[in-house]
């Protein structure tokens, strides 16, 4: 039967539906018996979920960095030009 | 502008020569290309990889079939000249053989039988929906993704933002899968804990 701590090792592999068989059946009783599991596991999704959307936002260049890369990819793509007429 | 939703469109004007639709792609994916090229071949050459890797998409944009969507094909592409790179450079990468010790909540939670004794304690805060809209947290949420170590910043971003499938993710970072699972896994738990951090106390 697992117990609390090894679920909390298993939380993201259950996010991911990554169990198969028993594993999964042993998670589910788990979390059936188990609210601060149930709470932790809700905690980590969420967490996941919040930071997901924070990175899709920040993760990102401002225009004068892709002003700057592109004029490189131009000017890159001229000098083999000119190398290669 | 939202590559989901317009990827068509964007492709489009991308197959046309529009260098302003080209502008807003490495917008929307220089730093993630670079999050991507650093996990493999290290801090050193990223920038200089993903510069590569852009070039690449440029001269091979009006080629693109659209197999995979467009953000899968670039990532391949920078996973493609980072390993390249790496094989040039003949190094190692900065993080392929990690331990595979399973990350932890810490042990003094639980008792000697493994259940909890310091149970995770009630969110006031508690939809991604009302976190976003609290800006403290969403400063403390953003120090934590920038202070990620590199491997867990390449694994998340590839498995929460972009997601991947985790045997995708080990073949484009060079991983086993067991390891993409607990590097995963690491980057979700130190996110858990800024988050908790900042329901008990307020601060980062």
């Amino acid at each position: 039967m697992l117990n609390c701590k090894q679920f909390t090792d298993l939380a993201s592999e259950h996010i991911d539906h990554e169990h198969t068989g028993w594993k999964r059946v042993e998670v589910r009783l788990h979390l059936i018996i188990c609210r601060h599991c149930r709470r932790f596991n809700r905690h980590l999704d969420r967490s996941r979920q919040t930071g997901a959307t924070i990175a899709q936002q920040v993760w990102r260049s401002d225009e004068g960095t892709s002003d700057l890369i592109f004029s490189r990819i131009i000017a890159a793509a001229k000098n083999k030009n000119d190398a290669n007429p | 502008m939202s590559l989901a939703v317009n990827e068509q469109e964007l492709i489009a004007r991308l197959k046309a020569g529009d260098n302003n639709a080209f502008k807003h792609l490495i917008s929307a994916y220089h730093l993630k290309l670079v999050i991507v090229a650093r996990a493999i071949v290290g801090d050193v050459f990223a920038e200089d990889v993903a510069q590569e890797a852009w070039a690449s998409i440029y001269k091979a944009i009006g080629h693109f079939e659209g197999r995979a969507s467009l953000s899968t094909w670039m990532i391949q592409i920078v996973s493609n000249e980072a390993k390249s790179r790496l094989r040039r450079e003949k190094r190692h990468s900065s993080f392929g053989d990690i331990d595979e010790v399973r990350p932890e909540v810490a042990a003094e939670n639980f008792d000697g039988n493994g259940h909890w004794v310091n149970p995770p304690a009630h969110w006031d805060i508690n939809t991604p929906e009302l976190m976003l809209q609290e800006d403290q947290l969403r400063h403390c949420i953003e120090h934590t993704l920038t202070i990620l170590p590199e491997n867990q910043k390449a694994v998340f971003l590839l498995r929460d933002v972009e997601q991947r499938d985790l045997d995708d993710i080990a073949e484009l970072l060079s991983l086993s899968e067991a390891n993409v699972r607990v590097i995963l896994h690491r980057a979700r738990l130190q996110l858990m804990k800024t988050i908790n951090h900042y329901q008990e106390t307020g601060e980062c």
